[in-house]
């Protein structure tokens, strides 16, 4: 193209009068509107407003599009969409996409350049279109993108040398090429490698031989290339339109056919033919000539018309401009842009129709949505579910300008729940590689967040329960629909949060599906709009539609049938082992079932059948029926380890049990104290129709890489002590995993070291390793036993001081003692414990509060110092004995997501990143993702226990391998 | 957490749809702007005055501009002036309805100026016949630019001296951006040779 005509600046020195009084004062003319000259774009909103009253005529909108139905299930399988160019007359024109009836407009691209003709690949995962920078209206060359508008890049080829415009691009079948126009002195029509190379030339235009060829279509088969020339005229022959094919291998092009176009110089010069395209079967193209759709045969002959400037409205007075016609995959549809009432003062912008080949004449319908260059879109392979192969994304976010998204990888969902995540800025790139790393409950972009811009957003959404029974509301997961709302303002007050995180949380109940999503701010303090930004990002969750739910307890394996007046829910946790509660009364939430057992009535009661997979604890074999005895109450158990017994004037049954190779805790919890024979009988009842599928379909139960089962908690001992391994081998809370004494204490019992505590000598001393969920409620102010003294109840392991904020409910600790016991520490190994599965009655939920001495104040007491012990303890482990890089990291469907649901959105500093990302599913800690051991670790309790007068006599646990010094100061303890 | 405090935004909007909806239109026009459908040559939108506020600033900033690409482009100041006052009247009087005032402000008048050549009714013959008094250099580039057909002179017009893209000039001449392409290089050569003559 030659270069701009520099003179024509000068214009810009005409004198130019002030015409705005005029403007204000003129009666604008406008052209008559009586009844039979409807413009067509009026006819079309009249026809719309009447379509419900009326049959309405062949130029109907078949669908006003809403904008308020952003979310929506992924596409369905065989679906396909139209891509197109939009941007409503802009001068940066934007890439977009919609279902073909005109609903689901999504926006591709947002750019302050131009990007227009969209051509999807032949697989639609790409899209190749024409790219213009702003500013340099010159710079047109190929861009390409994956089909939600991420990687973005440029066909290399398609930048010729020297600089030429080009447009028009086209894929080729195979998807290796892409065939282009250029414009100018070397244009023609090209092929250029997707994946670079040199360009080939297939034509050329421009002198000697005055024509100009432009829209090269490939062939169904690939063996040839359409085109339009536009052959300008010489002396000899008169202007015309031709179409023609060539090989894609280069050679003479031979005319289809030729349209004689108006006198080159006429002001109007619509005998233009443009918006060609090849038929599916090869057989016609179709193209646009004179505001009508023609068709013709691919090897020649007379066009047929398919929508007559007339259907769209230039019989009355106005003129239509056609473009951009584009072959739906069955043949059967063709879409293209008509622009009705062009040359009117009046024009509206394009809008892109619909014609139905099929029958005769041709239905056109408006899709009401404006844009040019629509082009059929095969919906991209991967979002098309594939039963057999892939199960379909439970959680997804639909694709938005400048958001990028990654979901969990959907074969891991089954095993691990899933995630998905989005951000505003990339995510790095071992974060996008699909794997565990972005699975629930460990995934979390750890290095994005860090790395996020104070204008930055990520949104972690997590799903985390399985079932097929209907999900009772929970307390924190309220039943909500999509679009989901930001309720609760960014916050940055999370314990230990960094300042400059605000997180917000929403939990919802969605589609039957329990849904957690977390959303990180690269600032402290979002604004509206950042918060705007990530509230219209929550719009674009997706959340599969709900499972197909059943109301019998039948699932996992599990089979039980209730009485018509119980209540009764069978699911699992995404990472977790299938669980029952049944109930004479709703279950209204699924973390302890606690408020449904608070309002137990003298005669309901409360079962929680749970599979345990643990394997170091020892569990009961029996045979069905299981059935609950009297010598199974258990006043101090706690159902699930929660932190919770029952109240006073209910009475808690518990048998753990191991059948058919599955293994169970059983409790059932009266809402009287003293349950009659005939109330154990009615539970009997119910659990005698109790049937257990064996373990064949199961995850075995995971190994933990880090401890073998039989080493439990191991101490490197002084002379004079005595370790007894598992001393309590069945208890309840406390779970009493090893103790060790300076005497032959007593061990058994059911409920805790108090045997060994009884009989503590004066100079005696215990150390005790126990596992709670919530040692805020298990260690007491009081001592165990009269006459003994707790010198350190919560040791930190590193020899630190607990949490000031803790101290309310470590006032039992005297300063003096607690110089003494937090001058050492003691070594231990964790094991796998089935305690460690406490917290997940909690899951999601608030958790229950201790009832330890704390002022009301303090806030969240405990979980934080669970969290810390367990990762003390786990620093320690991994001192001891690290894990072997090549042992395999199982995720234990148990206890590492105990420890999770055990922890409420608090956070301390050290764990922000990943109280953040997790809230409910801690497990992970400093990327040991997976292992199985770190929920539990993260519940074991490290009590030392000194008899009366044992100031003189310290206990001598050595602190042989966890070396970490002390650093707390004694004098400063806390409670003194 | 789950606190059903208020929500801090509403849910999103779908603007960024509503660019390429027609529905958009619809919802954003007064409905009584459709009630004078076939029953009145006027629309019945009220001017606010905000929106002729906005107008105002759009003829200050871009009338100058488009007044003098429609007078190269016709070669008649009485033509431009009324295609330009025709098409900022229609703006005012058809309100909210014209979502992007500044493109269809190109188009009408262009359109406007097209109509009126095409009529003949105010055409111009030669370059005499311009009253019209400017300098030497402007009115040169002026009768360079009658010599190419119109479609060229829209062409080269808008995309050279009013800068507009491709796919903006195609949409004000209704043709495909390829013919935009063809038109402003062929009058470029065409114009640069002229000029070239008229200098010699």
């Amino acid at each position: 193209m030659p270069s701009k005509v520099e003179r024509l600046d000068v214009i810009d020195e005409l004198a130019t009068p002030d015409l705005w009084p005029d403007i204000r004062q003129r009666e604008p003319s406008g052209e008559p509107e009586g009844p039979g000259q409807l413009l067509p774009a009026r006819r079309l909103v009249a026809a719309i407003v009447a379509l419900s009253v009326a049959a309405a005529g062949s130029l109907v909108a078949v669908r006003a599009f809403t904008g308020d139905e952003p979310n929506r299930p992924p596409t369905a399988p065989g679906a396909a969409r139209i891509v197109f160019s939009g941007g409503g007359g802009d001068a940066h024109a934007d890439l977009f996409s919609m279902n073909p009836d005109g609903s689901d407009v999504r926006q591709l691209t947002d750019t302050p350049g131009s990007e227009e003709q969209p051509a999807p690949s032949p697989d639609g995962s790409r899209l190749a279109f024409a790219v213009r920078e702003p500013g340099d209206p010159t710079s047109y060359v190929i861009g390409a993108m994956d089909a939600d508008g991420a990687n973005r890049g440029e066909i290399a080829g398609t930048r010729l040398e020297p600089r030429n415009p080009v447009g028009d691009p086209a894929w080729s079948p195979d998807g290796s090429e892409i065939a282009f126009a250029a414009y100018g002195d070397g244009g023609g029509i090209y092929i250029a490698g997707v994946s670079g190379g040199r360009p080939r030339r297939l034509t050329s235009a421009g002198p000697p031989t005055i024509h100009v060829d432009s829209e090269p279509v490939w062939s169904p088969n690939g063996d040839a290339i359409a085109f339009i020339r536009w052959f300008i005229g010489d002396s000899d022959e008169p202007p015309a339109f031709e179409i023609l094919e060539v090989s894609p291998s280069g050679g003479h092009a031979t005319l289809i056919d030729r349209f004689p176009a108006p006198t080159q110089g006429s002001p109007d010069d619509n005998g233009e033919v443009r918006g060609l395209s090849w038929s599916p079967d090869g057989s016609q193209l179709a193209f646009a000539t004179e505001g009508a759709i023609l068709t013709i045969d691919a090897d020649g002959g007379q066009p047929r018309e398919l929508v007559s400037c007339e259907e769209l409205g230039c019989d009355r007075g106005t003129d239509v401009f056609t473009d951009s016609t584009t072959w739906s995959f069955d043949g059967r549809r063709i879409a293209f842009t008509a622009w009705v009432n062009v040359s009117s003062a009046r024009a509206d912008p394009p809008v892109i129709y619909i014609a139905t080949v099929s029958g005769d004449p041709a239905t056109v319908t408006s899709t009401d949505v404006g844009g040019l260059f629509p082009a059929w879109q095969p919906v991209p392979a991967e979002s098309e579910p594939s039963p057999s192969s892939s199960p379909p994304t439970i959680l997804d976010f639909e694709p938005a300008p400048g958001w990028h998204v990654v979901t969990t990888d959907p074969s891991l969902v089954g095993s691990l729940g899933a995630q998905a995540w989005a951000s505003n800025v990339p995510f790095t790139e071992d974060e996008e590689s699909v794997g565990e790393s972005n699975s629930f409950p460990d995934g979390w972009p750890d290095k994005t967040e860090e790395a996020l811009p104070p204008d930055g957003i990520i949104l972690v959404a997590s799903y985390s329960i399985d079932s097929r029974n209907s999900l009772p509301p929970g307390r924190s997961f309220p039943e909500r629909v999509l679009p989901l709302t930001i309720d609760d303002r960014p916050s940055t007050a999370y314990e230990g949060q960094d300042p400059d995180r605000a997180l917000s949380v929403v939990n919802a109940t969605v589609n039957g599906r329990y849904v957690s999503v977390r959303i990180v701010f690269g600032t402290g303090d979002p604004g509206p709009e950042l918060v705007g930004e990530a509230q219209a990002e929550l719009g674009r969750l997706i959340v599969a539609p709900p499972p197909e739910t059943v109301s019998a307890l039948d699932d996992f394996g599990l089979r039980m049938d209730l009485p018509d007046t119980w209540h009764g829910i069978l699911f699992r946790w995404a990472v977790g082992e299938p669980t029952i509660h049944a109930a004479t009364v709703p279950i209204t939430d699924l973390y302890d079932g606690s408020s449904a057992r608070e309002g137990l009535g003298p005669e309901d009661l409360f079962l929680v059948l749970s599979e345990n997979h643990a394997s170091a604890i020892h569990y009961e074999p029996v045979s069905l029926p299981v059935v609950i005895r009297p010598e199974d109450a258990c006043p101090t158990c706690e159902i699930l380890d929660n932190g919770t017994s029952p109240p006073p004037g209910h009475a808690l049954f518990y048998r753990s049990l191991a059948a058919v190779g599955r293994q169970f805790d059983l409790f059932v919890e009266f809402g009287t104290s003293a349950p009659s024979a005939e109330q154990l009988a009615r539970v009997n009842e119910v659990l005698a129709t109790l049937e257990i599928d064996p373990p064949d379909n199961l995850p075995p139960p995971a190994e933990s890489p880090l401890v073998a089962a039989d080493a439990a908690v191991s101490v490197d001992l002084a002379a004079g002590w005595i370790a007894k391994d598992d001393p309590v081998p069945s208890s309840s809370a406390p779970h009493v995993v090893a103790a060790y004494g300076t005497w032959d204490f007593p061990t058994g019992g059911n409920c805790g070291p108090e045997p060994a505590l009884g009989d503590l000598p004066t100079d005696g001393a215990l150390v005790w390793v126990a596992e709670y969920a919530d040692p805020g409620y298990a260690v007491t102010s009081t001592p165990l036993v009269p006459g003994s003294r707790s010198i350190s109840r919560r040791r930190r392991l590193d020899g630190s001081a607990p949490p000031p904020r803790h101290r309310g409910c470590t006032c039992s600790v005297s300063p003096a003692a607690s110089s003494r016991s937090t001058s050492r520490s003691v070594p231990m190994r964790p094991r796998r414990r089935s305690g460690s599965r406490a917290a997940s009655s909690r899951a999601f939920g608030p958790s229950r509060r201790p009832e330890c001495q704390r002022p009301a104040d303090q806030g969240e007491p405990t979980s934080r110092w669970v969290r810390e012990v367990g990762l003390r303890l786990r620093l320690a482990a991994e001192r001891l004995g690290p894990v072997d890089p090549q042992a395999p990291k199982r995720v234990n469907a148990g206890s590492q997501y105990m420890l999770a649901k055990a922890r409420p959105p608090i956070r301390s500093e050290r764990q922000k990143s990943r109280s953040l990302r997790q809230g409910h599913s801690d497990g992970a800690v400093d990327g040991r993702r997976g292992s199985s051991e770190v929920g539990h670790i993260g519940q074991q309790h490290l009590t030392v226990d000194h008899g009366e007068g044992a100031g003189g006599a310290e206990p001598v646990a050595t602190p042989s391998v966890l070396a970490t010094p002390d650093r707390h100061d004694p004098r400063t303890a806390p409670c003194a | 957490m789950d606190s059903a405090g208020e929500p801090l935004c509403s849910p999103p909007g779908q603007l960024v749809m509503r660019r390429t909806s027609r529905s958009a239109l619809r919802d954003s026009a007064p409905s009584a702007s459709y009630q004078g459908v076939g029953s009145s040559t006027r629309l019945s939108v009220e001017t606010s005055p905000d929106r002729e506020q906005e107008v105002e600033r759009l003829y200050r900033t871009e009338g100058g501009r488009l007044w003098r690409a429609v007078m190269a482009y016709c070669g008649n100041p009485e033509v431009a002036s009324d295609a330009v006052s025709e098409a900022f009247a229609q703006v005012l009087a058809r309100g909210a309805a014209v979502r992007d005032p500044r493109s269809w402000l190109w188009r009408s008048t262009f359109r406007i100026a097209a109509g009126e050549l095409k009529k003949g009714r105010r055409a111009i013959d030669s370059p005499s016949d311009l009253t019209y008094e400017m300098p030497e250099p402007i009115s040169d580039v002026l009768r360079a630019l009658r010599a190419l057909s119109p479609k060229q002179r829209a062409a080269v017009i808008l995309h050279d001296y009013a800068d507009l893209a491709t796919n903006d000039v195609a949409r004000i001449m209704g043709v495909s951006q390829a013919t935009v392409r063809v038109h402003v290089s062929q009058g470029r050569r065409r114009l640069r040779r002229l000029l070239e003559e008229r200098d010699a």
